[in-house]
């Protein structure tokens, strides 16, 4: 089980980016697999935020995050009060932002494996839970990179 | 999980109590349903609209590159700089 990151579900079209056919791959082998995705519900707003700041499409922003949304193996979890304090606990012991630390919250809750461009995940969060950037999952999955 | 740490967990479950083992499964049970749930096979149905909702995430995404305009930070980069 996996909970991706917002930096990984934006990199994957954004043509600009370096990793984002990497991160492309990643999400279709997901898809393709039905493998089961755990998020947490800022992500809708966060990728909704990030086009409509970065492109001012009001349309653009909602229709993709509306989209990402009826993904049927990507499940939306409540930021409840457990929940809260998981992250509440983790961006204490670990220096967090809030938003990088509801998202190991979730990755903890659900035992998943966090994939993830975000620096601070990818350098704070050892030793909590297992962070892999795109190119490691391509690398741990065994998937040939795409020519 | 490695094969040592499963092992593990299961001698650490063996020395639960009975009543402490059920309070196990009642933690387990509602992720095991979600995992299963959220995992069916492609071929029937229900894969069908899977693959559709996921064409369909794909084409919205691929869709955003007639937006880009130089100069304009990428998408990656604006998700850094929101959670600054």
């Amino acid at each position: 089980m996996y909970t991706v990151d917002t930096s990984v579900w934006v990199n994957s079209f954004d043509q600009r980016e370096p990793g984002h056919a990497v991160s492309r791959q990643i999400l279709q082998h997901l898809a393709g697999q039905g493998m089961p995705i755990f998020v947490p519900h800022l992500v809708l707003v966060e990728v909704a935020g990030a086009i409509s700041r970065s492109r001012q499409d009001v349309a653009q922003a909602q229709a993709f995050a509306t989209a990402l949304s009826q993904l049927p193996n990507v499940t939306f979890i409540a930021l409840d009060e457990p929940l809260a304090m998981q992250a509440l606990i983790l961006a204490a012991q670990h220096s967090l932002r809030g938003a990088d630390a509801v998202f190991a919250a979730v990755a903890l809750q659900e035992a998943c494996l966090l994939i993830s461009l975000d620096n601070e995940h990818l350098t704070r969060l050892k030793s909590v839970v297992t962070v892999w950037t795109p190119g490691d999952a391509l690398s741990n999955l065994a998937l040939p990179p795409e020519t | 999980m490695t094969l040592a740490t499963l092992e593990t967990v299961q001698r650490l479950i063996d020395q639960l109590t009975p009543l402490e083992q059920v309070r196990l499964l009642e933690y387990l049970t509602p992720r095991i349903v979600r995992a299963v749930a959220t995992r069916q096979p492609v071929t029937d149905a229900a894969g069908a609209t899977r693959s559709e909702a996921w064409q369909r995430f794909f084409q919205i995404g691929d869709a955003l590159v007639v937006s880009d305009k130089p100069g304009i930070p990428t998408l990656t980069e604006t998700v850094q700089m929101m959670r600054r």
